[in-house]
C-alpha cells in the first residue's frame, strides 16, 4: 500500500491540480464544457502529475511553474485520450461513455484540440527554452508514435526495435517528460533533469509493457473489454511478439490474424495459447529489466524522501494489475 | 528575390515539412492555402528577417492545417478497413501538424506567437461548436457570420497582435468569400471537400442560390472597401493590392459561374 502513502503525502497538491484542471477545462460552450468536465470526473491515476510533483522535490517544489507543468501534462494526456478514442473507435473508457460515444467524432476532435491548445497556452509563459524544446519534441513524437502504431497494425514481421520505438513514443516519452519537467520547473540543473528524464523513460517503457501484458492476462472486468483486445485489433505487442518469434506460434497466430472473419472461439483459443506459452514470462522479464534500469538511475540521485517514493512507484509498476 | 519567389520558397519548405512517408500513402496531401500563407508571411515580414518571417508563417499555417485536417473527420459508423484507416490517420496527422507548430516555434524561442496561436485555436474551436452544435436555430446571416469567424480566427488574431488591426475587415471578408466559393463549388460532394454546406443543407432551403447571392454581395462589398482611397502605409498598400488581385481572380469565376 506504499503507493497509497505517496498519494496521501501529495494529496493537497494533487487536489490543487484537480482544481486547476477544472478551471482550465471550463469553457463558455455547453457541450465543450460538459465533455471536458466529464473527462476530468472520469478520474485516472494522475501518475504523470504525481511524477512531476515528486521530481520537483529535488529542487524548489513550491515554484508556480511546477504546478503549471503538472496541470499541462495532464491536459496533454486528456487531449490525447479523447482523440485516441476516435482512433480506436472506443465507446467506453474507465467504464464511462467516451466523448465520441456520448456526442460524436467531431465533438471529440474539437474538444481534444481545445484542451491541447489550453495546455500549450498555460505553459507559454515559461521563460525556459530547454523546457519548451523538450515538451514540444515529446508532443511531436507522441503523434508520430500513434501514426507508427497504425502503420504497424497486422505487420507481424516487425522486429523488436520497431515495437520498442513505438511504445517509447506512445507512453514512455510523456512519463520521461513528466519527470524532467518536475526537475527543470523546480530549478534543478539540466543534469538532474536528464537523469530524471531517463528514470521516467525506463519507467514508462515498463509501464507500457505491463499494459500489454495485462491486456492478455487481465479479466474482462479488470480491463473493461475482452482480453487480447490489442491482438484482435491487429496490434502486435510484446507477448505476441515473443509468441511469434520464440515459441513457434507463427502459423497459429497468422491463421486468425489474417482470417477476414475469425470466430470468437478462434480468438479466445489463440489468446489463451499466447498466455500459456511462456511469452508472458518473457515480457515480464523485459519489463523488469527496464524497471531495474530506472532504479539504477535513482541510486545516483540524492537519497531523499522523493527518491524512495520514486522507487516505490517503480515497484508498483512492476506488480500492478490495473 | 521577388515577394512571389519568397512565398514560393516558403510554400515548398512547408510542403516538405508536412510530408509524412506513411500518411501520404493513405490521405491526400494537405491543402496549403497560398493566400493565407502569403498574408501570414506579410504580417511577419514587416518586422522580421526573410528567414524568420518564413518560419513563423509556416508555423501558423501548419497549426491551421492541423485544425482543417480534423475538420475532415467523418462522424458516421464505418466498417471497411480503408475508411477506418483514413479516419484514424485524419485524427493523427492533424495531431502531428498541431504538434509541429509548437515544435518549430520553440526552436525559434518565440513563445509569444505560440501563445497567440494557442489562444486562436481555442477561439476557432468555440466558433466551430457554435456552428455545429448551436442551441438555437441559426439564421442565415448568423451562419455566415460564424463561418467568417471560423475562417479568420487565426489570421485575425495574428493581425491584431502584430498591430495590424486595420486590415482585419479586409481579411475577414476575403477569407469568407474564399470559403463560400469552395463550399459552392463542392456542394453536394463528399464530406472531405466541404465542412459546412453539408451541415446547413437541412437547415436552409436553396443553399446553392443563397451561396451564389452571398458570394456576389460579399465580392461587391470587399471590392468597394479595397478600392476606397485612404491614407495607407506602403506595407498596407502591398496587402491591399495582393487581396485585390486575388479577389478579381475569384470574382472572374463567380461572374462566369465556373467557380
Amino acid at each position: 500500500m506504499t503507493l497509497t502513502r505517496i498519494y496521501m503525502e501529495q494529496k493537497s497538491k494533487l487536489k490543487q491540480i484537480e482544481s486547476r484542471l477544472e478551471s482550465a477545462l471550463k469553457a463558455p460552450q455547453p457541450i465543450l464544457n460538459e465533455a471536458s468536465l466529464d473527462l476530468l470526473r472520469a478520474g485516472g491515476k494522475r501518475i504523470r502529475p504525481l511524477l512531476t510533483l515528486l521530481c520537483a522535490q529535488y529542487g524548489d517544489p513550491s515554484r508556480e511553474t511546477v504546478m503549471k507543468s503538472a496541470v499541462m501534462l495532464e491536459l496533454i494526456h486528456m487531449a490525447s485520450l479523447v482523440h485516441d478514442d476516435v482512433v480506436d473507435d472506443s465507446n467506453l473508457r474507465r467504464g464511462k461513455p467516451t466523448v465520441k460515444a456520448q456526442w460524436d467524432n467531431r465533438v471529440a476532435m474539437f474538444t481534444g484540440d481545445f484542451i491541447f491548445a489550453r495546455a500549450i497556452e498555460l505553459i507559454s509563459d515559461f521563460d525556459n527554452d530547454e523546457i519548451h524544446m523538450s515538451i514540444s519534441r515529446v508532443i511531436r513524437d507522441l503523434s508520430l508514435g500513434e501514426i507508427d502504431q497504425i502503420k504497424e497494425l497486422y505487420h507481424w514481421k516487425q522486429n523488436m526495435r520497431v515495437y520498442l520505438r513505438r511504445i517509447k513514443r506512445k507512453t514512455a516519452l510523456l512519463m520521461a517528460l513528466s519527470c524532467q519537467l518536475g526537475a527543470l520547473a523546480s530549478g534543478c540543473s539540466s543534469r538532474v533533469g536528464l537523469s530524471l528524464y531517463y528514470f521516467g523513460y525506463y519507467l514508462g517503457m515498463s509501464y507500457q509493457m505491463t499494459d500489454d501484458i495485462l491486456d492478455f492476462v487481465g479479466t474482462e472486468k479488470q480491463l473493461g473489454k475482452p482480453a487480447g483486445g490489442d491482438l484482435r485489433n491487429g496490434n502486435i505487442t510484446l507477448p505476441t511478439f515473443f509468441a511469434l518469434h520464440k515459441y513457434g506460434m507463427r502459423n497459429a497466430i497468422l491463421s486468425v490474424l489474417e482470417d477476414k472473419n475469425p470466430k470468437q472461439s478462434d480468438w479466445d483459443s489463440i489468446i489463451c495459447a499466447i498466455r500459456d506459452c511462456g511469452a508472458i514470462q518473457d515480457s515480464e522479464q523485459l519489463s523488469d529489466a527496464y524497471l531495474s534500469k530506472a532504479k539504477t538511475i535513482l541510486e545516483r540521485l540524492p537519497q531523499q524522501r522523493a527518491t524512495r517514493s520514486l522507487k516505490e512507484i517503480a515497484d508498483y509498476i512492476g506488480t500492478r494489475n490495473d | 528575390m521577388s515577394l512571389n519567389e519568397e512565398l514560393e520558397l516558403v510554400y515548398q519548405q512547408l510542403r516538405n515539412e508536412l510530408n509524412h512517408d506513411y500518411v501520404k500513402t493513405i490521405l491526400p496531401e494537405p491543402v496549403i492555402d497560398r493566400d493565407k500563407l502569403m498574408i501570414y508571411y506579410l504580417l511577419f515580414r514587416r518586422q522580421e528577417s526573410r528567414a524568420n518571417a518564413g518560419v513563423y508563417a509556416k508555423s501558423v499555417m501548419v497549426a491551421e492545417i492541423g485544425l482543417n485536417t480534423h475538420e475532415m473527420i467523418t462522424v458516421e459508423k464505418r466498417s471497411d478497413m480503408n475508411a477506418i484507416k483514413m479516419r484514424q490517420l485524419t485524427v493523427l496527422s492533424g495531431d502531428f501538424y498541431s504538434a509541429l507548430y509548437y515544435y518549430t516555434l520553440a526552436r525559434q524561442s518565440n513563445m509569444e506567437v505560440v501563445k497567440w496561436v494557442a489562444q486562436a485555436i481555442q477561439t476557432f474551436n468555440l466558433h466551430k461548436f457554435a456552428f455545429f452544435y448551436s442551441e438555437t436555430r441559426l439564421s442565415w446571416p448568423e451562419t455566415i457570420e460564424i463561418v467568417m469567424k471560423i475562417e479568420s480566427a487565426l489570421v485575425e488574431k495574428l493581425a491584431r497582435q502584430l498591430g495590424f488591426a486595420r486590415i482585419v475587415p479586409y481579411l475577414n471578408a476575403y477569407f469568407l468569400i474564399k470559403r463560400l466559393v469552395i463550399e459552392r463549388k463542392n456542394h453536394g460532394k463528399s464530406e472531405r471537400d466541404s465542412y459546412f454546406s453539408q451541415t446547413i443543407q437541412g437547415r436552409f432551403e436553396k443553399v446553392t442560390d443563397r451561396l451564389d447571392q452571398e458570394i456576389k454581395n460579399k465580392v461587391a462589398h470587399l471590392t468597394h472597401i479595397l478600392n476606397r482611397q485612404e491614407n495607407h502605409s506602403e506595407w498596407l498598400i502591398q496587402v491591399i493590392d495582393y487581396l485585390r488581385d486575388q479577389l478579381s481572380r475569384l470574382a472572374e469565376g463567380v461572374e462566369e459561374g465556373t467557380y
